[in-house]
């Protein structure tokens, strides 16, 4: 099987047709989607203005994105499976859309700085106090900023092209 | 009267402006949901806080102090960005019921959630959670969240509503 029967497969499921079908679903879906990604937004650009000294948590940097871990993850994890099965409903067109195809390529890059921020920053994070983060953690944070933000201009692009 | 009033907003400089911009819908749609990233962030870390489900790095009213410039902030913004919204497409939008829900479900949300940040304050007694005032801080908590989602589902489906 190739990659494009694949996915021209994928969007001919009866979940797919059903779901491209229905008068609520896909918006119901589309809801649960835009609620996550703001949740997944929200808690890393708490982390993120921490890293930047332009919001004052009052915990050090380490304890603060030990706390919305939780929030971000479990929002990331849902976000995932209802863009997947969004995904699944048009395979073709949105691969197509080219700022889906950035969207993508946003996350991948913002996942990869966190990656490489953590690796740098391991349990030093638990020291910095309030205004005290060294500059690849500003860094860092001016960059996930930057990439959330694009992915969330992007998303709400790939319905106006 | 409110056909009046999406009359004259859809005759307004503005307005023009706005529906010949091609991108200005969906950049202040995209500023609209950075602005309920924030809104949402804080909402969910003050009730998933009062709950206990995340670490308890601080007090919560010092949490509540710290997030509360974050809903304030985005209060603001999503009060622009909609508005201007609305002038843009003031007959799609003045008499969607779904947007005029959406309003009075806001109205519902934010007296909640200020009445959590006062609640917050005002619960001394954190040293045991199992008292009754704490219970109803978890009761106003898991309401502001339901009204916060609320409101934010009925936005989206603004675009998908024919009445």
């Amino acid at each position: 099987m190739t990659t494009s029967t694949f996915f021209e497969w994928l969007e001919s499921t009866p979940v797919s047709v059903a779901i491209a079908q229905s008068s609520w679903l896909f918006p119901a879906i589309e809801a649960v989607h835009v609620l996550a990604l703001t949740a997944v937004v929200g808690s890393i650009a708490m982390v993120d203005l921490r890293l930047l000294s332009l919001w004052s948590s009052g915990v050090p940097a380490g304890r603060l994105v030990r706390s919305l871990l939780p929030v971000t993850w479990v929002a990331f994890a849902v976000a995932v499976v209802s863009g997947l099965v969004l995904f699944a409903t048009g395979a073709t067109v949105y691969l197509a859309n080219e700022p889906f195809r950035y969207k993508l390529l946003l996350i991948l890059l913002a996942g990869v700085n966190m990656l490489v921020f953590h690796a740098l920053a391991g349990q030093r994070l638990n020291s910095w106090q309030a205004g005290a983060t060294p500059l690849f953690a500003r860094f860092a944070g001016g960059l996930s900023l930057l990439f959330w933000t694009g992915v969330v201009f992007l998303g709400r692009w790939i319905a106006f092209v | 009267m409110l056909g009046s009033i999406a009359d004259w907003l859809a005759g307004t400089a503005l307005s023009h402006q706005l529906q010949a911009t091609p991108w200005a819908i969906p950049l202040l749609q995209s500023v609209h949901i950075l602005a309920i990233a924030a809104l949402m962030g804080a909402a969910w870390v003050v009730c998933l806080q009062v709950f206990g489900v995340l670490e308890r790095v601080q007090p919560l009213p010092e949490i509540s102090d710290r997030l509360l410039p974050w809903i304030h902030a985005a209060v603001v913004v999503l009060a622009l960005t909609g508005g201007l919204l609305v002038v843009a497409e003031p007959k799609e939008l003045l008499f969607s019921g779904v947007l005029q829900m959406k309003l009075l479900l806001l109205i519902g949300a934010l007296a909640v959630t200020s009445m959590l940040h006062r609640k917050i304050r005002a619960t001394a007694a954190y040293g045991n959670e199992r008292t009754q005032s704490f219970s109803v801080l978890r009761g106003i908590a898991a309401l502001s969240m339901l009204l916060w989602v609320t409101v934010a589902v009925a936005g989206r489906w603004i675009a998908y509503s024919d009445f």
